[in-house]
């Protein structure tokens, strides 16, 4: 937590809100705009790490306020969407640290059921069976041009159960090293690459359900 | 001459198989490929069995779409219609306590 400057406080004059710049000043610290601006990024980028609507509120709320009391850090070298959700993925790292020590498996276990019912062959053990077997998907590339897909993909992410889905989104959205994410989450390497290959068996198998075979035959029509 | 070659081909079918983990080792070890560069060794193995397995072939290249379709959501979320939304009581909500912090 980075306590308020005294230049922080004389960035925000009051009754300059909300458009109001206040004169001389470089910039302009406006956290009403930025709930109008980046209010829904935020929030889906929390929502989709903690999962309930109220908590992921609170996240971005302590984002905003984080922003506010390190304005006079902020250099205006990444966009301001970039440096608050930098500071949201901060706080949301603490949270999950503090956390950390009540992780349990379950999450785990039930996804290992999984992976044994893909690959339970009588003839081939442990190869994909008839109904697992990936099929082919059509014109993939396109798929991520679409509106719909994208739709498809974070109901996807959203059935993960929360502590997977977190580790992915760490790994593969934000581009956190599997160091950083360890260290961060308390988990050891071994734990993270089962979670991480979970995530991908289970979300692969989501969207060839819900997207790929679903829009085969509509090709045409699309 | 016909069902010999056949035979053959499933003989090597077979062998491969028997040299090549089992498709789930393999999903596994891709997986671990976007992790950490796998040794030459694995690589061979990995490339022998995806000679002989179209579901392993599928399932690697889809990996490889998923992998894209990850970094993309993260880099323009909100240029699609997001699933998640602040309310506008939501949005009002946050002001509000943003305003009460504002030092006056």
């Amino acid at each position: 937590m980075i306590p308020p400057t005294d230049k922080t406080r004389s960035a925000i004059e009051p009754g300059t809100h909300p458009a109001g710049s206040p004169a001389g000043e470089a910039r302009n610290l406006d956290p009403e705009r930025w709930v109008d601006e980046h209010g829904d990024y935020l929030f889906h980028y929390a929502l989709s790490r903690v999962r309930e609507p109220a908590r992921a509120e609170d996240f971005v709320q302590e984002a905003l306020l984080g922003g506010l009391r390190s304005a006079d850090r902020y250099q205006g070298r990444s966009s301001e969407r970039t440096w608050l959700t930098g500071i949201l993925k901060n706080k949301l790292l603490d949270h999950f640290r503090k956390a950390g020590r009540e992780t349990n498996f379950t999450d785990l276990e039930f996804f290992a059921e999984e992976e044994d019912r893909a690959f339970e062959n009588q003839e081939f053990p442990d190869h994909w069976n008839s109904a697992s077997a990936p099929s082919e998907w059509n014109q993939a590339g396109e798929a991520l041009d679409r509106e719909q897909f994208w739709r498809v993909f974070h109901e996807c992410s959203g059935k993960l159960p929360e502590r997977i889905a977190r580790v992915f989104l760490l790994r593969e959205v934000d581009g956190m090293t599997g160091e950083e994410i360890c260290s961060s989450l308390n988990i050891t390497p071994n734990n993270l690459w089962v979670m991480l290959h979970r995530a991908r068996l289970a979300l692969r198998g989501c969207l060839q359900l819900n997207w790929f075979d679903a829009n085969r035959g509509q090709k045409d029509t699309a | 001459m016909k069902t010999l070659w056949k035979w053959l081909r499933w003989r090597f079918v077979l062998l491969l198989a028997a040299l090549t983990p089992p498709c789930r080792q393999i999903t596994r070890i891709a997986s671990h490929g976007y992790e950490q560069p796998l040794g030459w060794a694995m690589r061979v193995r990995l490339r022998l069995h995806l000679m002989i397995c179209t579901a392993c072939d599928r399932y690697l290249r889809q990996l490889e779409v998923l992998h894209r379709a990850a970094r993309l959501s993260g880099e323009k979320p909100l240029d699609h219609p997001s699933p998640a939304r602040l309310s506008t009581e939501a949005k009002n909500r946050l002001k509000a306590r943003l305003k009460r912090i504002e030092p006056s």
